[in-house]
Parts: C-alpha cells; structure tokens; sequence
C-alpha cells in the first residue's frame, strides 16, 4: 500500500517521503509493541504442572515459581486463622503434595475440588504456595449433579 | 408451556433459515415481496425468541423445577429478584439471552432502517423517515438481514439441539439425564426443590453486570452485520459506516458500563480488596471494548477523510471475531477461570463457529480489497489521521497482548507440549507502558486539527497544559509520591485533563466573544453544537480520572492482617481499627451470619465503625465474605473478617489501604456520562438531517 510520493522539501520534511517515514513509524510502534509483548512473557512464564509433570520435572519445582494443579485430597485442609495460614494437600489418585499457603483461602475453596497452587517446592517436599485459585468444575455443570431422590433433593451433592 | 417454548425455538431455528435465504435471493434477484418476506422474518424471529425467553422467566420466577435449568440454577428460598437472574447463570439460558438480545437489536435495526420504498407492506405503523433513509443504508439492508439470520441460524441451532434452556431430569435405573427429549425407559424426574444460586451472583450488580456485558457484546453485531453487507453487496461507500455510528457507540457504552460493574462487584464481594484480576474471562470482555475502541475513532477518519477503509473493515471483524471469542471462553470453560463453566460440549461447535465467521469475513474483505483504496494518503506526520493510526495500533497493540497472555496456556501446550501460564505481572507490564502511550496520544491529539498542525503552533498550544500538568506532578511528588513510574503515570494523566479542559474552555471563550454570550452558555451551547468532539473529551477527562485511580491502587496498596482478640487494635497506615463487637453466627435469608463491628480511629478520633461480615451457604456449603469500605477521594479503607479461632476467642482482620480508587469509580461515572454526551443528536447533526431529507423530497417530487 506504499504509495511513493516525491520527496518534497518542506520545513518539517526533511530527507525521507512522508509515507515511508510513516510505514517506519508503524513499523517501529509494532517492533515496541511486540518487544513488550516477548519480554513480559520471558520474565513472567510459569510453569503449569500437573502433579505427574512436577515429579517427573526433579527438582525443577525448588528453583523457579509454578504453578502446579491437582485435586484437593480430602480431610486434608487446615486452617489457622491466627497467623493466616493453610495446610492442604493435593492429590491425582497417585501423587499427594502437601501445601502450606501463607494467605486467605478464596470463599470458593471448601467446596472446591480442583485446586491451582503456585509458588516453589521447599527442600522438605512440602510446596509453599503464594497463590491459591479454587475452581470448582462441578458447580455450574448440571451434567454432573447427582440428584439422590426428590425427597432429598435440596441437599445435593455433586460429584467431580 | 415448556413444551410452547421449545417449539418456539425450533420454529425459529426454521424462520432463521428461511430468512438467510429470503433476504439473500431477493436482493440477489431483486424480489420485493420476497425481501418483504425476509423483513417480516426478522419480526417473526424476535417474536419467538421473546415467546421463548418469557416461557423461561415465568418458570423461574414459578421455580417450575420441571425445567432442569430451573432446578439446577434456582431455590425455593431464592429471592425473587434472583429467580430472574439466574437466567445467565447457566449455559443454556446465557445462549438463550445472547440470541434473543440479538433478535431484538435486529428487529430495531430493520424497523428504523428499512426503507419504505423496500417494504410496501408497512409494519406496526413504523414509517422510516426519508431523513434517515438518505444516508443510503437502505441498500445494504437485505444483506445486513441475512448477516443477522446466518448468526442467528446457529444460535437457534445450538439452542434446539445442543444446549436447550427447555430440557428436563431424567431417571433411568436410579440415574438422573438431563435432555430434552425423554431418553428410552427413562422417567420425568421432578426434584422437590432446586440447588440454589452461587450466592456470589446473589449481588445487584450481578442482576445489571452480565445483561449489560451482554448488550454490548451482542451490539457490536450490528456494525459487523453491516459491514459484511457493505463487503457482499459492493457497496462501500460511507452508508455503512454512517449507519452503525450509534451502533457502535451504545455497545461500547454497555460494554464500559458492565466492566465496571463487574470491577465494582469484585470489589464489593470477592474480598481481596482488589477490582480487576486479569482473569480469562474479565480479559474477553476487555478485549473487546479495546478493539471496539480503536474503531470508534478510526471510523471518524474514514468519515472526514475517507482513508483507512481496509483497517476499519478489519477491526469490525476483529472487534466481532473477539466478542465470539469472549463468549466461547466464559460459555465453554476452556480455560481455568474462576467465571467460567465446566468444559462442555458446546466448545467445538463454538471453536468451528468462530473459525468460520472470521475466515469467511477475512476472505471477503481480501476479495474487496481493490475497492477499498484510500482517497488520500496521509500527508502529515503532525495530523490527526497519523495520529489515529497511532492511537488505532496501540489499542489493537494491547489488545493483542491479553489475547496472547489469554490464550498462552492453550498456545504452549499445543506448541511445546507443556502448559505455561501467565499470571497478573505479565499483563501489567505488558499494558502499562501501552497505556502510557494511549495517554500521551489522548493528550496530543485534540490539539491536532482534522488540517494537522504545524510543529512551531503544536508547541505553542502544549506549552500552557504540560506547564499545569509538571506543576500538578510536583504536588503529586511533593505528597510523597516518589516512584518514577508512577510519577510519570500521573504527569501523563493530568496532561490529559489539563489539555483537553484548556481546549474546551478555550472554545468557549471564542465563542463567548464571537457571539456575546455569557460563558457558561458559551460552554453549554459549544458542547450542544458538536456533542461527539466534547462528549469525546469529556471521555477522556474521565479515563484520565480512572488513570488515576487505577495507578494510585495498583501501586501504592497496602495490607495488613492481624488475630485479635475484643479489644485489641491494630495499625494500618494511619488508621488503628479496634475490634469491639462481634455478632457470630446470625441466621440471615440462607446463609447464617457473623459480623464484627470495628472501630476506625485517625490521629486519636474515632471516624467510623465498620461491620464486614462472613456469611455460610449450608445449601451450597461456601462462604461468603463480605467487606466493610470507608471510601473518601483520598482513599479506601477496605476490611474483612479472614477467618476465627476458638470458638471466636480471636478473629483475624485483614485490611486494605487503597489509595484514590475513588477515581476509578467516579471516573467511570464520568465516562457514562461522558458518552451519552457524545452519543445523543446534536444540533449540527438534526440540521444535516433535516438537510437531508428536503433533498430527498425535492428529489421525489
């Protein structure tokens, strides 16, 4: 689409067409745009492991940040709210991962069943987690509601 | 009554279709009656699309638990307002509530669009005037019907086949199905009460939120329907454009409306003291207003001066292809998301739908691309139009930055196999020096004539503003703001504010001298005679505003949390919060209750006493945790109750210091405002359209 036009010789012209210097600008503004893009990536990337991944990765997990999901191991949670903190533990039927998590729980996590922890794997093999997502796949998904009988129903259970 | 609105669906999956065709042949033919017929077709599809939807309000509001989406989303101890809205809260009723939207912004369309001379029969009495007639649009009309009634042909389809909001529990052998149609064997199986609404979405802004999102999203078929009739029909010329003005404007407003809401509710109800997460789903909804955004101006470039036709054609359909996108991430689940529903079937369908609106949309504009060729190119670096490009690039810029972060799970693991994810800092720093841009670019560019601007008069005019803006950040500075980051956020937003208000007190001082008038009416008639350049400033007064706010609680929050015990107190920034009285477990609605009620003192006075609160779901077994706000333009003091020991011996407090987050609230206020300013006819506009129309009437006589 780069028309050529003459080079006119104006006060504000200078040496180059006005159009190429406005495809330079483009060009240079895409150029800053995609750096910002590619280094913002570079240092904020995590991993996201499952816990499968995070054993066969060693100890990938003691030297950066990832984040690592698996499902919330039943009868496992502690919470101290005197010094905010929780103990939990993930599991994916073969792997268990105990988590210590300096922070609030969302509201969401007593219910929740699949649970996204990030933060970095100590040297006890416990992963201390510096942000905790709970999701809870069962909860708007009607297909996985297990009705008992309707003189029950009222208290539901969903199943994962 | 169940049964009547199914049949409504199919009936209008089969007008929809129909109505493709009827418009589609008639405008390739020139068949008035069919094309007639294709008109009404849009009336007949809104209506069953209302039947449809009232059939399923009137059993929500009835909880007929018959319905599975009634049982599944609704409770008998639901408050009735909440019956209503959790029509959006599943699946099936949001495509419903897309769909009907959609049918509905149609038929408003055809009805102020359609040219009497195209529609012997009349409708209800709707007589377009030959006003608007003139701005040519009328040619494109047929095309733009079977646009909608394409899209529409898959909603339908998706309602009656794939995710119908009229489908019932089953028991077959001691298990529950949920279809439409009865499984074999299997019994009509009635649940004696529902489950119940996520209590989160028990909140008036999530009664407004999401139909607002949806106005928006499903507004900005509208200019997408009329460009791709512009594209088919080869007619290119301004008509489209001139069209959609306003309906390009209401969907961005909507837009801006819900994503406000949705912050605003994030904040009053998540309790992490925090308004904006860059979650997937806050992301689509985002995405689209950045390239609706970029649009909104581009398209003025085409209108003045007829250059960047290709661009602007192409942000429709991206701005659309987006809004599909959105939709598709918070109806399918595919990535984790605290909005989102469970991964389901309806994702291929979508993913195919998506692929094939924009591959079909970018094909067409490859083949128009010859008619398309700019008027003029742009002459000047120093102008508007460069200028635009500019502020165009940066929007799709950063536009293209929470798509990549958005989809880069996906993308990584198709890739390299291996899911890596990106979290809040990406998109922060990613955006921060974009936006930084778009602020000096707002800033620069009202001082940019449509005839550009020699650099000598540029500088002359930015001297004053950037004086003022330099004297503001050294206030800023002097009140301890000592970041430079931050620093240059602020001096690029006062910049903004002191630019655009000088320029418009500017005006009405000449005005005031040219016409003698006093200068508030100066101010109020300049206004009244350009509504879309001074309702546009007034747009960027408030985003700078938001700026504000958005920079001061970003970077300068502060928390603390703390254990204790009736009596104790603690400090945070300023204030000490003594903790007096406690209220536990207090049986409210469905949830049991506790507050606390907590003394705010400053400097020895006591100021307030706060009451946040943690409220239990039994039915649904989650918490809720309510905040308590001391809001004042300096700053919010935000509380929550983080949990309880010992049967309430002690109880732990978080509280959030959020610097100026007023702003960002008041800003979007502003912003509202703003653009009903510029989105409401003004007095030059009536007089071109009164022009207009004495033209055609002459022309007919």
């Amino acid at each position: 689409m780069a028309t050529v036009s003459v080079p006119e010789v104006k006060p504000d012209g200078g040496f180059l067409p006005r159009q190429t210097k406005i495809l330079l600008g483009a060009f240079v503004i895409l150029g800053a745009l995609g750096f910002f893009i590619f280094s913002s990536l570079q240092g904020n990337q995590q991993y996201f492991l499952t816990l499968a991944e995070m054993k066969a990765k060693g100890d990938l997990a003691t030297k950066q940040a990832v984040r690592v999901g698996g499902n919330l191991a039943p009868n496992t949670t502690h919470i101290n709210s005197k010094d905010v903190t929780a103990e939990f533990a993930l599991t994916d039927g073969a792997n268990m991962l105990p988590v210590v998590y300096k922070g609030i729980l969302p509201d969401t996590f007593e219910k929740s069943t699949q649970v996204i922890a990030e933060g970095k794997l100590g040297n006890d093999g416990v992963f201390h987690a510096s942000l905790v997502l709970a999701k809870c796949p069962s909860k708007y998904d009607p297909s996985k509601i297990e009705w008992h009988d309707s003189a029950q129903a009222g208290n539901l259970d969903y199943k994962p | 009554m169940a049964t009547l609105g199914s049949i409504s669906i199919f009936i209008a999956l089969v007008v929809a279709i129909y109505t493709t065709i009827a418009a589609w042949v008639g405008a390739r033919r020139n068949l008035p009656e069919l094309l007639a017929s294709a008109r009404n077709g849009i009336f007949a599809h809104a209506a069953l699309m209302t039947v449809a939807i009232g059939v399923i309000v009137v059993a929500l509001y009835t909880r007929d638990f018959a319905l599975a989406l009634v049982a599944n989303s609704t409770s008998r101890d639901l408050q009735t307002i909440y019956t209503i809205t959790a029509l959006w809260s599943n699946q099936a009723g949001s495509l419903l509530f897309w769909s009907w939207i959609l049918s509905l912004y149609s038929a408003i369309v055809v009805a102020l669009k359609w040219q009497s001379d195209r529609a012997p029969l009349s409708f209800g009495g709707v007589h377009p005037d030959a006003g608007r007639a003139q701005d040519g649009s009328h040619a494109l009309m047929p095309y733009v019907v079977a646009t909608l009634m394409a899209l529409q042909t898959f909603f339908a389809f998706m309602l009656a086949f794939i995710s119908s909001p009229f489908a019932r529990w089953w028991m077959r052998g001691g298990q529950t199905i949920m279809a439409l149609f009865p499984p074999a064997g299997a019994t009509p199986f009635v649940p004696a009460d529902g489950q119940g609404l996520n209590p989160l979405l028990q909140h008036p802004a999530m009664a407004l939120h999401p139909p607002l999102l949806y106005l928006g999203y499903v507004g900005f078929t509208i200019p997408f329907a009329f460009a791709i009739a512009a594209l088919v029909s080869g007619k290119l010329g301004p008509a489209w454009l001139r069209a959609t003005r306003r309906w390009t404007i209401a969907p961005w407003l909507f837009l801006s409306i819900g994503l406000l809401l949705g912050g605003r509710w994030a904040y009053d109800v998540l309790g992490w003291g925090g308004y904006w997460g860059w979650d997937p789903v806050e992301n689509a909804a985002f995405m689209p207003w950045l390239a609706g955004t970029a649009f909104l101006h581009s398209v003025m470039v085409q209108e003045r001066k007829g250059m960047l036709k290709v661009w602007n054609m192409g942000l429709v359909i991206i701005t659309f292809s987006l809004v599909l996108f959105g939709t598709f991430l918070t109806r399918s689940g595919v990535i984790q998301s605290v909005h989102a529903f469970a991964e389901s079937d309806i994702g291929a369908w979508f993913l195919t739908f998506i692929a094939g609106v924009t591959l079909a949309a970018t094909f067409l504009l490859f083949t128009r691309l010859k008619d398309l060729k700019s008027e003029r190119d742009i002459d000047a670096l120093l102008s508007r139009e460069a200028f635009f490009l500019l502020n165009n690039l940066l929007f799709i810029g950063a536009s293209f930055a929470v798509l990549w972060g958005t989809i880069y799970p996906l993308f990584s693991e198709i890739v390299y196999g291996q899911k890596l994810t990106v979290g809040a800092p990406y998109f922060n720093q990613v955006t921060a020096p974009i936006f930084s841009a778009v602020l000096l670019a707002m800033a620069i560019i009202p001082l940019i004539g449509w005839s550009g601007v020699t650099r000598a008069k540029l500088l002359q005019k930015i001297a004053l503003p950037a004086a003022l803006a330099l004297v503001l950040a050294a206030i800023t500075f002097a009140f301890g703001v000592r970041d430079w980051i931050p620093l240059g956020g602020y001096l690029l937003a006062f910049f903004v504010i002191t630019t655009t208000l000088i320029e418009i007190v500017q005006g009405a001082r000449a005005r005031a001298r040219n016409t003698g008038e006093f200068i508030l009416a100066a101010l109020k008639n300049l206004i009244a005679r350009d509504r879309r350049r001074y309702g546009g400033y007034l747009i960027h007064v408030a985003v700078a505003m938001m700026g504000v706010g958005i920079i001061g609680s970003q970077v300068y929050a502060t928390d603390a949390t703390r254990a204790l015990t009736r009596g104790e107190s603690m400090d945070v920034r300023g204030y000490t919060l003594t903790y007096e009285n406690l209220s536990p477990n207090f049986p409210s609605g469905e949830a049991q209750v506790t507050s606390a009620s907590v003394a705010v003192s400053r400097e020895g006075k006591r100021v307030a006493t706060l009451s946040p609160a943690r409220a239990f779901y039994g039915r649904q077994g989650e918490w809720e945790t309510t905040p308590a706000i001391l809001s004042s333009p300096q700053e919010d003091l935000y509380l929550i109750i983080a949990g309880w020991e010992d049967n309430f011996a002690t109880v732990t407090f978080r509280a959030y210091v959020n610097p100026l987050v007023f702003w960002l609230w008041f800003g979007g206020l502003c912003l509202m405002l703003s653009t009903l300013i510029a989105a409401w006819p003004d007095a030059r506009e009536m007089e071109r359209a009164r022009v207009a129309s004495a033209v055609a009437e002459t022309a007919r006589a």
